[in-house]
């Protein structure tokens, strides 16, 4: 007599490989890899103010990475996310500037207007249907010369003029650009940013309703709408999460270095859709989490970073970067197909 | 002497860069970027790494000119991209107009020029409008 085999989903699962099966802890692995192999490959790693100066470097990919994350989740691409970072902190500087106004107003025009743009986004790709792949790429173009356009008409240069001197300066370089010293190492404060971006954007995808309709729009879009998921206020909520994070980066931006270069931001949003994707979003949507964002970000950091530490040759540091993170997202997908198999 | 390699379109990364470069390697003595906007970006990665490194740069804008005033930038090669455009077409236009040849038909020098703390001040009025 043949025993039947019991149900798979009756399948008692080890609580370590329930934990390895999340979308962010099979990328956890493939980062302490990473850092690893840089605390024996460079010396000065390790150190404290080292290890200040990577986690400084994937705040400013992660605070853009968690909303793009979110909207990968959400089923869709941003490619506008790099330049509308420089866009917000071009507003902000030119607005307080131009208006000889307290620096917090431009903050907080500077705002609205990434707000608007991220919803023009949404609209477009809501309304219009096409792929948010080329309503994004317009998006990006577009903005790319209005950086350079507006800022050349207003300022004859193509860099803004310093608001160092200006009023509310120190206190909004406080909330957005200062250095934060525990003991004697200095941490930036985008990694407070960073972090609570991370724990805003988990609690909205795994605790709330919101959270449910950016799963169910990315699944499967029309099954979503059949069963009463706003799709498009999702998606232009997405959007205007993302533009949320463009701003806090752009006033990083802006308040860190006082002058705005109206080129910057390109190829920046090819940056966060990697973090997104190596902390295990699937570009087809659908599957993804925050946190995961969050450790693709710092992956990326402690490679671009520790390549430097390790003073490898820099002519190969695009062939090190790149086969670095292949390896560190093979691991990943490694670990994550071998949590998965229930037997 | 060693290079380094930054992502020029996004200053975070720079800054980054220049900060861990300065970490791994203390017995770093001098920074030159070579764009101006980097100059004071690497001033910060300086700050950022405790190094004492001087920072020196190609190129000239407001900051820059600020920077060599009040020391935290060493030199600036000026090679004077205003002149390189504006004095090419004059002579064009002399030549045209006048006949004229300048520099007896050798090339003419437009710069560069190394700029430190003592011609900084002066700058400013030109850097401000963009023609230095």
């Amino acid at each position: 007599m043949s025993t039947l085999a019991p149900d798979e989903r009756l399948l008692r699962v080890s609580p370590l490989r329930k934990l390895l099966g999340r979308p962010e802890l099979g990328s956890v692995v493939g980062a302490l890899a990473v850092f690893v192999f840089f605390a024996f490959a460079a010396d000065s790693f390790l150190r404290a103010s080292s290890l200040s100066t990577v986690l400084y470097a994937s705040s400013t990919i992660g605070i853009m990475a968690v909303p793009v994350a979110l909207l990968m989740i959400g089923g869709e691409f941003d490619l506008s996310a790099g330049v509308m970072v420089t866009s917000s902190a071009l507003v902000s500087s030119m607005f307080s500037y131009q208006m000889t106004a307290n620096v917090w107003v431009g903050v907080g025009v500077s705002l609205l207007v990434t707000l608007a743009i991220g919803a023009f986004n949404g609209f477009m790709l809501t309304r219009t249907k096409l792929p948010s792949f080329i309503i994004t790429l317009g998006t990006f173009l577009m903005l790319t010369g209005m950086n350079l356009g507006f800022t050349k008409l207003i300022d004859g240069t193509v860099s803004t003029k310093t608001i160092a001197d200006m009023e509310g300066f120190p206190a909004a370089r406080d909330v957005f650009a200062s250095t934060l010293t525990v003991g004697d190492v200095n941490f930036k404060i985008t990694i407070l940013w960073w972090f609570g971006l991370v724990a805003v954007a988990s609690w909205i995808l795994l605790r709330t309703r919101a959270g449910n309709w950016i799963f169910a729009v990315g699944g499967n879009q029309d099954a979503a709408r059949a069963v009463g998921v706003p799709v498009a206020k999702t998606k232009i909520g997405l959007y205007m999460g993302v533009a949320f994070g463009a701003w806090i980066s752009g006033q990083h931006l802006l308040f860190s270095y006082d002058v705005v270069q109206s080129g910057e931001g390109v190829g920046n949003e090819l940056i966060y859709i990697i973090a997104a994707v190596i902390g295990g979003c699937l570009i087809t949507g659908g599957y993804g989490s925050a946190a995961g964002s969050a450790v693709g970000a710092l992956i990326f950091g402690m490679t671009s970073k520790g390549i430097v530490f390790a003073e490898w040759n820099p002519d190969w540091f695009k062939f090190f970067l790149g086969a670095m993170l292949l390896l560190a997202t093979l691991l990943n997908a490694w670990v994550r197909k071998r949590a998965e198999a229930t037997t | 002497m060693s290079d380094l390699y930054v992502t020029g379109t996004s200053m975070p990364d720079v800054q980054s860069a220049i900060e861990a470069k300065l970490q791994a390697d203390p017995s770093i003595d001098a920074v030159v970027t070579l764009g101006a906007p980097y100059a004071d970006t690497a001033v910060k990665a300086r700050e950022g790494a405790g190094s004492k490194a001087e920072i020196d740069t190609f190129d000239l804008n407001a900051k820059v000119a600020a920077g060599l005033a009040d020391d935290s930038l060493g030199f600036a090669v000026d090679q004077q991209p205003y002149l390189q455009g504006y004095q090419a077409v004059d002579l064009l236009w002399l030549y045209k107009y006048n006949g004229d040849v300048l520099g007896g038909g050798k090339p003419v020098l437009t710069g560069p020029q190394i700029i430190t703390e003592d011609q900084a001040d002066e700058l400013a009025e030109y850097t401000e409008r963009g023609t230095r």
